[in-house]
This record gives C-alpha cells, sequence and structure tokens, in this order.
C-alpha cells in the first residue's frame, strides 16, 4: 500500500528567508507609517508582520531546505 | 487590570504556550516563538485593552531589541562557520585528550570553562554556539553539548558580556555597585560548583564527578574568590571573563602536577602546534579587539560617536496601563560586539587565505551554512522577542510579577526573587531584559516588605544570569550549530530541570541569608 502523500505547502529555507526579510523590514515601515499619522498604511503593515508570524506557526519546515 | 488568579493566568498564556509546544510537543523554536507572539497578541487585544497601536509599537520596539541580538548572532555565526571549515573545532577536539586523557576533564574545561570565558565577549547564547560543536567532535550527542554548555556557562552571564545585565540592575534600580556587587557575586559563586558538578555528571557519569571532586571545588572557589573581589573592588566589567580566565589556568596548572595526567609524554605533547594556533587565532583576535574596544576609552569613544535610536510616544492600553514615552537603546554600529566579530571574520579570513587552510569552494559554503543555521534562530528570535514587548507594554508582565510578589509571604520571598529573575530572562532571552522588566518591582518590593533590597535585587538578577540559558531565544542559537535546529523543544526539555538545580540552591541561600539577619544589612 502507498504511504499517503503529504500536498500541505512546507516552509523552505528560501520562504523562511523571504519571511525573514518582511520581519525585519515591515516594522521600520511601520514605526514610519505610526509618525508620519499614515493610520490606514499603518495598520495594513501590522496585518502584514501577523501574517507572517502566522505563516511560521502554521506552514510545517521542510527540513530540506 | 485587577490581579486575580483568572488576569494572572491569562498573563502567563503566552509563556504556557512557548512552554507548551517547546516542552510537550517538541516544536521548533520559531514556530513555539511565534505561537506564544499570536496568543501574547489575542491576549493583549481581548482582555488587556491593548489597541492596534499599542500592539504595533511594541512590534517596533521588538524589532529594535532584536536586532542588537541579531546582529551578534549572525557574526557569530560567521565566525563559527569560518573556522569550522578551516578545521580548527576538528583541531581542538584532537588536541584536548593530549591535554588530559579524563574524559571528565576535557568536558570540564570546554563546558564549563572555556565556553564561560567566551561569554566574557558576548552573550545571546554564542558561546553555547561556539563550545558544543567541539564537544559534538569530542563524541557527545549534540542535545547533551548544547545542555552542557547552557549549564556550564549559567554562574557567568550576570558578570561576563562586560556586565551589561549588571550595569542594567545599576542603572533601572538608581543603587551603585558597590552596593549591589557583594551579595550578587556571592550568590554567583554559590552557583559556580553546581554547574560545574551538573556538567561533570552529563559528561562523565557519577564516576567522572567523583575523581574530579576535588578539582571542581578548588577551580570554583578560585573563580568565585576572584570574581567577588573584581566585583567588589568596581571591576564587575571583567569579573567573570577574569574568574574563568583564572579557573582555566589553575586547571591546566593542576593537570600538570596532579593524577589527571595520564600520558607520560604529557608536556610535550599538550604543547599546541603552530598550526592549532593559527587555526585558533579567531579567538585570540576575538578577544584581543574585544577588549580592546571596551577597555581603551578613547578608541571606544571613537568608535561610538555614531549612534542610532528610535524615539516611542508615550503609549496607553484601553484600560489605562502606560507606558511611558522612551529612547530605545541606542546602537552603535562600530563599536558593537557584532561589528568586532565581522572584523574578527576578516581578519581570520585573511590569515586562513594566506595559510592555504581555506579550500576551493570555502566562501559559498560558509555563506549557506550561515543562512540556513541563522535564518530560523533570526525568526525565533524577533518572534520571542515580540511576546516580551507585547507583554510588557500590555502591562501583563507587572501583573505577572505583582502576583508573584503578593503571594508569597515576607518571609518567603527572598526564595521567591531569583524565580521572578528567571521568569523574566526566559521570557526574553537576556539577564539584562530581566533586570530591565523587573528590577524596580522587585526593588519595591523588597523596600514594602522591609527587606534588604541588596539581597533581594542579588537574587533577581542571579536568577536572571541562571534562567537565561534556558530560555527559547538562547537555545535556538546554542542548538544553531549543532544541527538541531527545528529541535530545540529536545534540548528544553533536558534543560529546563536541571538548569533549576542551581536557581533552587541560589533561592535557598537567598532565603537563609535573610532568615539569619542578611536582612539587617
Amino acid at each position: 500500500m502507498k504511504p499517503k502523500q503529504n500536498h500541505f505547502p512546507t516552509l523552505s529555507l528560501r520562504a523562511s528567508l523571504l519571511l525573514l526579510i518582511l520581519e525585519l523590514s515591515l516594522p521600520f515601515w511601520l514605526y514610519t507609517a505610526l509618525n508620519s499619522e499614515k493610520m490606514v498604511l499603518a495598520k495594513l503593515l501590522f496585518g502584514l508582520i501577523t501574517a507572517g508570524m502566522l505563516i511560521i506557526l502554521i506552514l510545517p519546515e521542510n527540513s530540506k531546505g | 487590570m485587577p490581579l486575580n488568579l483568572f488576569t494572572w493566568l491569562l498573563s502567563l498564556l503566552p509563556l504556557l504556550v512557548v512552554m507548551a509546544l517547546m516542552l510537550g510537543l517538541r516544536a521548533s523554536g520559531k514556530r513555539a516563538s511565534a505561537a506564544g507572539w499570536v496568543s501574547a497578541v489575542l491576549v493583549s487585544s481581548l482582555a488587556f485593552g491593548g489597541s492596534w497601536k499599542v500592539l504595533a509599537y511594541a512590534q517596533v520596539k521588538a524589532l529594535w531589541m532584536s536586532l542588537d541580538v541579531l546582529y551578534i548572532v549572525w557574526g557569530a555565526l560567521l565566525l563559527y562557520n569560518l573556522v569550522h571549515e578551516a578545521g580548527a573545532i576538528q583541531a581542538i577536539s584532537a588536541w584536548l585528550p593530549s591535554v588530559s586523557g579524563d574524559k571528565a576533564v576535557q568536558v570540564l574545561l570546554v563546558s564549563w570553562l572555556m565556553v564561560s570565558f567566551l561569554q566574557g565577549m558576548g552573550g545571546f547564547g554564542v558561546p553555547m554556539a561556539v563550545c558544543a560543536p567541539i564537544l559534538v567532535g569530542m563524541g557527545y550527542c549534540p542535545v547533551l553539548a548544547v545542555v552542557m554548555t547552557a549549564i556550564g556557562h549559567a554562574w557567568a552571564v550576570n558578570f561576563g558580556s562586560m556586565a551589561t545585565a549588571f550595569q542594567a540592575l545599576m542603572a533601572v534600580t538608581g543603587l551603585s555597585g558597590a552596593v549591589l556587587a557583594p551579595k550578587a557575586a556571592i550568590l554567583l559563586g554559590l552557583a559556580i560548583l553546581p554547574s560545574g558538578m551538573i556538567v561533570a555528571v552529563l559528561g562523565s557519569g557519577w564516576r567522572g564527578l567523583r575523581h574530579t571532586f576535588p578539582l571542581l571545588c578548588l577551580v570554583s572557589l578560585v573563580m568565585g574568590t576572584v570574581q567577588y573581589t573584581l566585583a567588589v573592588n568596581g571591576l564587575w566589567n571583567l569579573a567573570a571573563t577574569t574568574a574563568s580566565l583564572a579557573g582555566l589556568l589553575v586547571m591546566l596548572l593542576f593537570l600538570r602536577i596532579s593524577h589527571f595526567r595520564q600520558n607520560p609524554a604529557f608536556s610535550a605533547q599538550s604543547a599546541p602546534s603552530s598550526d592549532l594556533l593559527v587555526l585558533v587565532s579567531p579567538y585570540l583576535i576575538l578577544m584581543l579587539v574585544g577588549f580592546a574596544v571596551v577597555l581603551i576609552p578613547p578608541l571606544n569613544a571613537f568608535l561610538s560617536r555614531t549612534a542610532f535610536s528610535l524615539t516611542l510616544p508615550e503609549l496607553s492600553t484601553k484600560l489605562g496601563w502606560i507606558t511611558a514615552a522612551e529612547q530605545t537603546r541606542p546602537l552603535h554600529p562600530f563599536s558593537h560586539p557584532g561589528s568586532i566579530l565581522l572584523f574578527t571574520v576578516l581578519v581570520s579570513w585573511l590569515i586562513y587565505t594566506r595559510k592555504g587552510f581555506l579550500s576551493e569552494g570555502a566562501g559559498r559554503r560558509i555563506a549557506r551554512n550561515v543562512v540556513k543555521s541563522a535564518g530560523d534562530a533570526s525568526l525565533g528570535v524577533i518572534a520571542m522577542v515580540g511576546v516580551a514587548a507585547v507583554m510588557t507594554t500590555s502591562g501583563m508582565t507587572n501583573l505577572l510579577a505583582r502576583g508573584l510578589s503578593q503571594s508569597i509571604s515576607k518571609t518567603l520571598y527572598p526564595a521567591m526573587a531569583p524565580f521572578i529573575g528567571v521568569l523574566g530572562a526566559f521570557l526574553t532571552g537576556s539577564n539584562n531584559n530581566s533586570n530591565v522588566l523587573f528590577g524596580v518591582l522587585q526593588m519595591e518590593t523588597a523596600s514594602l516588605l522591609g527587606l534588604d533590597v541588596p539581597l533581594i535585587l542579588a537574587a533577581q538578577t542571579a536568577g536572571g544570569s541562571l534562567g537565561s540559558v534556558m530560555s527559547p531565544a538562547k537555545v535556538i542559537v546554542g542548538c544553531s550549530t549543532v544541527g538541531l535546529s527545528q529541535k530545540e523543544g529536545l534540548v528544553m526539555r533536558r534543560l529546563v530541570l536541571l538548569d533549576l538545580i542551581p536557581v533552587v540552591i541560589v533561592a535557598a541561600a537567598a532565603l537563609i541569608w535573610s532568615l539569619l539577619g542578611g536582612a539587617g544589612g
């Protein structure tokens, strides 16, 4: 009997790096948006940071990278 | 927010989530930290009145705090991968048996003394990241290697890293080093021997502990005395580094004259070869440059001229918890330990290339390994520091500490104080941040209860020092060089219980000290 294939997307090394770059750069844009009172943009940026955290939490890691 | 069992447990929830995922479900550090971050944001917004603006500024603050750590982490991993590529780790592992054929002594040299000495150069898990691979090279399993190096240097965190944690305690409490240092040095001195004993048992069993016990006692006494003497004389910046260096020298001297010297050709063989000296030269350069930047005031002033910081406004939750407006800790790009590491990497690269220690394609291999291990570790650190920032700006951390301090009687509070330090360090990954978070709270509680303030603050920073090594943020870094990325939960499961042993000893000592009338001081 064939083992069940898992088609759930995984977090590859490249995706992890992209996430890292986003999590490092977005707060700077967020800070600028907050200081210049651009609240809609700030909310959007905070939403993106939250989405990044959710991706880290939900997607399983790919050990092959 | 009123303090009751329900609100206290809510405040604790993000930490419970991280602990449960890492210890129970063996989740990776970054996933557990991300889960902690999401739960902290949910608890803050749903129960603590944390508006999106408060949470957004908390994330900005978290990034700034993370940058300080990540710069060191990337630099340390770059240095580690360079020396590994050149063969230095293998060479050190091969040289150690010639110093002593005794496995227990070898393990103490690396995971008790060398790791503590490196803590003087820079913390944040880097000493573990450097020493754990050497133990793996000696044949230890990676999990045990990280656990041993973590426990081995826990006593040196407070006065290590140029005593940044101790300086933070002085800064937030307004008390001088002369008042705080003696009791802090004594409490941490008491943790030296248990740390070494645990390492000896883990590395070579009870038999290994039995026959190294006299040596352990001697070296512990020397290190404790040196650390105390330097700390009470205003040299707290160098107290742990000098103490561990003194310990290393005493052990090597002892090995030359005692029965531990099993090899008849010991003296000739134990002298490092010129190749080995070149291979370990990056660590010598790191020490030299690190001390020069810190100890030469004109050089330090010149390199520290450029500084960046952010201005954060006063933040208030819907429930009225106020975080005062503040300037973030300045980032000095040129005198930062991360820059010192990068400079060391550059010089070491030139030396290795000149000596022919780097084969073709070394640069590409080093870059790939650094990105692979540092990428995951960085995400974990950002998320975990984010948890701490959200909890602090929402008033959750304060509520946790208030709950602990109010539910404990005056008599027992000195025994509780180190655990509050542990909590802060576990949460933030740093003894320094634990002191910033809880220093004032501990001082105020001690004053209200009529307890000896320096003793309680000493217990706080001792707990922070011992507890920081089991924080997810540090364990993630420690695991990154021994192939345990995404398996940090395995380390945490073994580390937490063992690391609590020295904490309990410090707690008992603080309690006895307080009961015996140290409180009068």
